[in-house]
Parts: structure tokens; C-alpha cells; sequence
């Protein structure tokens, strides 16, 4: 009796509920939340070693980061709600630094010498006005750490159907970003150093039946400034220099997102498409399914993530001879590859909320080529706790 | 490779439009509201996740370059 009047309260609840912006960080109900609520997560990220074979100093150590999240949302007078996401990061480790050739002409990384610790503090405030078919939203966010500043704006707008079954989302944002990187004897580096991005997106989601949601969009970034990575050396023609890139990037994406419940199996499922492509000649399709089975008050869950990209156009491992453009750049995230992710989780609900302990395991791999020694594996633990007053 | 990715695609896309469309009541969205339906269902863990993806891969999300850090590691 207690869960179909459960139930019943769900269905009436959701008849005001709506579909939200697809975008993670617009990522808003349609209507105005009811009460104060906050959410609480602790992760543990940790690197995978690089491998011994693939090192050229034996230096296997990576990166390990502890996060900290807290977000805070509470209605305001009239139909506003005002949003505080707090993250703080405590990282240390090694970082690839270079690429260079063994006696047999094979890649082998040289990762950056000492540990690296760092902090990173973010701050995102985000305020929403709730209208009958409209949703209308600003947010700033900051974030620094040791070398690096960054500013960032949003605005977001939202409408929705007389049905409020469709839901069309429109953001548009910027950041300004300032990095002065960390300076050591005999490494010469730049001293400070710029740069801008403007983003738009378009997006639009529909309940098909009462067990189907179904949300598309589109982005567009410019970046412009500084976009090399100052910590990272190339080898040119038997020299060791700065990573060098273009100073405008453009890129462009499709996400598609589907939703579907089965209540015989009191199971959702889940799929995710994403295609990428940008002026550095990156272009990359991203498909996550995922499956949340209810059990009364738990939920058990498993996602896989399957990651494929093709390298930018001046990337190589090493480059034997001089490239014409002068754009250079042995770092692993621009090469070919291709990651496979998993990941598990359990979530328990309670009357003040509910208690969430996920796994992610990562594991990348070179598609076509040798691939770049830089490649990294790792996995994440994350424990959460959700609280709502209504 | 991209050749078994679209496959596998086409196959998610063929087994979830085995629905047919009708207008959906407002007393019919109880499961859409639950919080596994919802695009995003855990902005939090999405937002980290994007966070990570950004600093080992090359294809940012837009919006995520927005205070988002260095990511130079």
C-alpha cells in the first residue's frame, strides 16, 4: 500500500517535472526545485603505472588525485533557485614529459622528474528563474590552482511545450584562462601566457512514450590563445623543443542521448552516442550504454564507455624531420587511440536522501600505429551522499 | 573499427524505436521522473567524469572548458 501511494505521489510529481537541458552543467528539472538540497562527493583517481618497457628512466609513477565536490541548491523568492558547486582537487604525481627514440627506433617516455603536488580549487554559482514553459539561467565559475586561472561564464535559456513533453535548450559561454607555468632551473619555458573560448549549443529532448526520452544537440567552441602545453618537450629532428599547436581551435560535436524504462524489469537503460571533430584534425565517436536496475530501495548499476579518436594532424610520437607549419606535439592525448571504460555502482535511498559508492576502471590502447607510450590507464572510486528538505 | 562502432550503434538504435510514439499524459510520467531516466541522472559524477575526459582526451566538451582548470597533465 505504502509504494503504490509512493508511486502515486511520483506519477502526480512528475506530471509538473519536465525534461532537462542534456548539457551536464545546465543540467536543470523545469520547474522550480521544492526545498534546499546538497550533495556530497569524495573520489579517489589513480593513474595506472606506465609501463617499465615503454619508460626511458624506468620512472613508472602517475598521477593520483583526491576530489572533493559539494553542490548546494535552494529556491529563492519567487520562482528563483540559486546553485553553489564547490570542487576541490589534491593532486601528485608524474606527468609524461617526452618522447624519444630507443636504439631500435622505438618510442619510449620520459616522464616529468619530480613529483608534482598541486591544489585546484573551483567555485561554479549558478541562479535559474522558472517561468510556466521557460527556464532561464546565468552562471560564473572560477577556478585556480598553482600555475593556472581560469574564468567562466554561462548563460542558458530553456522552453518547453504546452505538453512539456519537448524541450528546446539554448547556452551560450566563454572563459578567460591565464596559465604562468611553474619555472625550474635549466627548462625553458614560457612565463605567462593566455587564452579565450566562446561556446553555443543547441539542444532538444522529447518523451516519445511514458517509458522513452529521447535528447539530441549540437556544439560549437572557439578557442583561441595560448593552446600548447607548456610542461611538454617534442623531439624534431634529433633536438628536444617546445609542444607547439596553432592558436585557434574550432570544434564541433554531436551528442544524442536516449532513455528507456522497462517496468517489468524496474530497469533503465542507456545510450549515449557523441561525435566529435576540430581544426586540429581530431575528429572522435564516443558510445556509453548503461543499465540502473531498482531493487526496492537500492539501485544497482553497470556503464561501459567505448572511446575511439584519430590523432591531430602534427602529432607523432617523435618527428624524424622538420614539419613546414612548425606545429609540434608528441602529447598522448592527441594521438590515435581508442579507451575501453566500465564501471559499477550501487545507490541505497533513504527519507533524508540517499547514499551512492561507484567504480570506474579506464583502460586506453594505440588505434593503428605504434602507439604513444604516453597512453594512460586508471580507475576512479567515488563515495556520495545526497540530502533533500523539502 | 569506426565500422563496428556504427554497427553497434545501428543495433541500440533499431532496439530502443521498437516503441511506438504517443503523446504522453501528465499522469504518465512517473517513470520519467525517476532519476535513472533523466538525461544527466548524476550531474556531480557527469561533471567529474567530463572533467576527467577532458585531461586525457582530445575532444572537449564545449561548455566544460568553462572554469574548468589546466588540465595540463
Amino acid at each position: 500500500m505504502k509504494n503504490k501511494g509512493n508511486k502515486a505521489l511520483l506519477a502526480l510529481t512528475a506530471a509538473s517535472l519536465g525534461l532537462p537541458a542534456i548539457s551536464p552543467k545546465v543540467a536543470r528539472a523545469q520547474t522550480q526545485p521544492e526545498g534546499f538540497s546538497a550533495s556530497y562527493r569524495y573520489s579517489q583517481y589513480a593513474e595506472g603505472e606506465q609501463p617499465a618497457e615503454l619508460s626511458a628512466d624506468g620512472a613508472v609513477d602517475r598521477y593520483d588525485i583526491e576530489i572533493h565536490q559539494l553542490s548546494l541548491r535552494t529556491p529563492m523568492l519567487g520562482d528563483a533557485a540559486i546553485s553553489v558547486d564547490l570542487v576541490s582537487e589534491s593532486m601528485s604525481g608524474a606527468s609524461p614529459w617526452f618522447i624519444t627514440p630507443d636504439a631500435d627506433g622505438a618510442p619510449v617516455q620520459t616522464m616529468s622528474g619530480a613529483t608534482i603536488d598541486e591544489q585546484r580549487d573551483e567555485v561554479n554559482v549558478a541562479a535559474d528563474i522558472y517561468g510556466d514553459h521557460a527556464r532561464t539561467g546565468m552562471a560564473f565559475a572560477y577556478s585556480t590552482e598553482n600555475d593556472y586561472e581560469s574564468l567562466g561564464f554561462r548563460l542558458s535559456h530553456s522552453s518547453y511545450s504546452d505538453d512539456k513533453n519537448s524541450t528546446i535548450d539554448f547556452v551560450i559561454g566563454g572563459s578567460v584562462d591565464t596559465i604562468t607555468p611553474t619555472q625550474e632551473l635549466g627548462i625553458d619555458r614560457v612565463e605567462q601566457e593566455g587564452k579565450n573560448n566562446v561556446f553555443g549549443s543547441v539542444g532538444l529532448s522529447h518523451a516519445f512514450t511514458k517509458t522513452l526520452l529521447v535528447g539530441v544537440s549540437g556544439s560549437y567552441s572557439v578557442f583561441e590563445g595560448f593552446l600548447s602545453d607548456p610542461y611538454k618537450l617534442v623531439y624534431v629532428a634529433g633536438n628536444l623543443q617546445a609542444d607547439s599547436r596553432p592558436s585557434e581551435k574550432r570544434q564541433a560535436a554531436f551528442d544524442a542521448r536516449v532513455r528507456k524504462y522497462f517496468p517489468g524489469q524496474e530497469t533503465a537503460l542507456h545510450v549515449d552516442f557523441r561525435h566529435y571533430g576540430d581544426s586540429f584534425g581530431v575528429e572522435s565517436n564516443t558510445l556509453r550504454l548503461g543499465a540502473f536496475k531498482n531493487i526496492g530501495s537500492w539501485q544497482l548499476s553497470a556503464t561501459a564507455r567505448w572511446y575511439i579518436q584519430d590523432s591531430a594532424n602534427f602529432h607523432q610520437n617523435f618527428f624524424e624531420v622538420t614539419r613546414a607549419d612548425g606545429y609540434y606535439s608528441s602529447d598522448y592525448r592527441l594521438s590515435s587511440f581508442q579507451a575501453l571504460s566500465y564501471g559499477v555502482g550501487v545507490k541505497k535511498e533513504f527519507g533524508f536522501g540517499a547514499v551512492r559508492l561507484n567504480f570506474e576502471s579506464y583502460d586506453s590502447s594505440g588505434d593503428g600505429g605504434v602507439a604513444n607510450p604516453g597512453l594512460v590507464d586508471f580507475q576512479l572510486v567515488s563515495l556520495g551522499i545526497d540530502f533533500a528538505i523539502k | 573499427m569506426k565500422r563496428r562502432f556504427l554497427l553497434c550503434l545501428a543495433m541500440c538504435a533499431l532496439a530502443f524505436t521498437q516503441s511506438a510514439c504517443t503523446t504522453v499524459q501528465p499522469w504518465e510520467k512517473g517513470y520519467l521522473a525517476r532519476e535513472e531516466m533523466l538525461l544527466t541522472p548524476d550531474p556531480l559524477a557527469a561533471t567529474l567524469n567530463d572533467h576527467i575526459f577532458f585531461s586525457k582526451e582530445a575532444s572537449t566538451s564545449g561548455s566544460q572548458a568553462s572554469g574548468s582548470g589546466c588540465g595540463c597533465n
